[in-house]
């Protein structure tokens, strides 16, 4: 597991620590704590991944004319990774691979999509997915939690919106 | 003491109001957030009382908030109000159209890119929105002008007065159902009269284009005032107005949203001449058509 990939859930024991230690009147030891948790942290070793991989995405935000509206974009995606293998690339929309290559480094791939909500793909390493996932990948199929974890590349849609729902002002104030 | 606690007071509310900043929230992350944020305090001021939709607490008004739309007009048709009626001439216009509320209290000037927010027969006013729930909007409001919205004026039915009354809109997932009362006019000689509307307007998307229809009545009793080509003003006194008036509109279009920020429209309009009216012209006109093109930026 990557560093990179740690860092939200070190960041969390900092906070974790530092919440309880304000309460007990103990910050320095807290920050003690979260340094050496930091420090332990960064000897694991990181795994083996391609961190030269890219997936680019076109295009990278789709906009509908309101709040709520399913967004349509004909999305079209690249990867590169460094060395040639098994991809599958996979979208938070569906657990089945949307196109899967073999022994290829480049890759390029065109559909429509469309969706209410931020849509990611993930360029996936065959030799990634766990023993407990062969047979859905041998299905082409894959858990969302494992999109996370064994991703090489990924890259995201992000749905926007130019009104609000049900003629509520486009921007609103906040008090505070 | 009394002293102390005004000037406290005093402090707090510009405090407030230096602290208040404007939330753009139109991004799924942002709004999600946002919606959290309200969700939570509300949660906290509340969770001793059974939900309720309704909300008459002004500090948690779900309209506060401001619109604000620039849009350059294109637009060709008839005209109610030169001789030339039917001209081939194309206009062009530089509308500004918007909506700030805060408290409860706004201030609006409708126009042609915010027909979802204001509805067919808007006017410029100002007023007090009054009761939210889930679905209906009501406000209490006085115009604060007669003119029609840009790029329409030619088919709109001008009147003398300004007026003020009650406003109910609701809104529903793909359309909206708006009726105006305005039974108060300080400005008539005599009696106030009335006006009053009814509009309905639907919205289909197809892709991420939308397109909408909007229908709607209008009336106008004896003791308000139209105006025409020929008698401007009219006034029941001088035998131009002898009864009161329905007028109907219809109107299609299209939006396309170019990004966040940028939306592409197309309109086409449509506004029948109430009898009485059509009855103090001179001419044959009876209705008139107005289509055109709009490129707005909503800031």
């Amino acid at each position: 597991m990557s560093l990179l990939k740690l860092t939200p859930f070190i960041i969390n024991i900092m906070g974790h620590y530092k919440v309880h230690a304000c309460r007990a009147r103990r910050s320095v030891k807290a920050k003690l704590m979260a340094a050496f948790t930091l420090m332990f942290m960064s000897s694991i070793q990181a795994e083996p991944t391609d961190s030269n991989a890219w997936l680019k995405i076109i295009p990278e935000q789709c906009v509908a004319l309101l709040q709520g509206q399913e967004c349509y974009a004909n999305v079209e995606l690249k990867w590169e990774t460094t060395a040639s293998g098994d991809y599958c690339l996979y979208s938070s929309l569906n657990m089945k691979a949307l196109r899967c290559w073999e022994n290829k480094k480049t890759g390029e791939f065109k559909q429509e999509f469309s969706s209410k909500n931020n849509i990611k793909f993930y360029l996936i390493h065959k030799k990634h997915l766990d023993n407990n996932e062969e047979n859905a990948q041998q299905n082409g199929q894959i858990t969302s939690h494992n999109h996370r974890l064994n991703d090489i590349a990924s890259a995201e849609i992000k749905m926007a919106w130019v009104h609000k729902k049900k003629g509520k002002p486009r921007t609103s104030w906040r008090m505070f | 003491m009394n002293k102390l606690s005004t000037s406290l007071l005093a402090s707090l509310v510009t405090a407030s109001f230096l602290l208040s900043s404007p939330v753009l929230a139109h991004d799924q992350n942002h709004d999600e957030e946002h919606k959290e944020h309200k969700e939570h305090k509300h949660h906290k001021e509340h969770n001793h009382h059974e939900d309720h939709d309704m909300d008459f607490d002004f500090d948690e008004n779900p309209r506060d908030g401001f619109y604000l739309g620039m849009s350059a007009i294109s637009s060709r048709g008839d005209d109610f109000y030169i001789s030339e009626h039917d001209t081939d001439e194309v206009d062009f216009d530089l509308d500004v159209s918007y909506r700030v509320q805060f408290l409860g209290l706004f201030v609006e000037s409708p126009g042609l890119s915010s027909r979802r927010i204001h509805g067919l027969y808007a006017t410029p006013v100002w007023g007090i929105n009054f009761f939210n729930n889930d679905t209906w909007s009501l406000d209490l409001f006085y115009e604060t002008s007669t003119k029609g919205i840009d790029g329409l004026e030619g088919i709109q039915n001008r009147k003398k007065a300004k007026r003020g009354g009650v406003r109910a809109t609701g809104y529903f997932d793909n359309s909206q159902l708006q009726v105006i009362l305005t039974p108060y006019s300080p400005d008539n000689i005599g009696s106030d009269g009335l006006e009053a509307s009814i509009s309905y307007g639907h919205t289909w998307q197809v892709k991420n284009w939308n397109f909408y229809g909007n229908v709607g009545v209008h009336y106008r009793s004896e003791e308000v005032f139209d105006y025409s080509l020929e008698g401007g003003y009219q006034s029941s006194s001088e035998g131009f107005s002898s009864s009161d008036g329905i007028s109907t509109s219809a109107e299609i279009g299209l939006e396309y949203p170019l990004s966040s920020d940028w939306v592409f429209g197309s309109f086409v309009a449509y506004r029948s001449l109430s009898d009485r009216v059509i009855q103090s012209r001179q001419d044959d006109v009876e209705d008139g058509y107005k289509a055109g093109v709009l490129l707005t930026y909503n800031f």
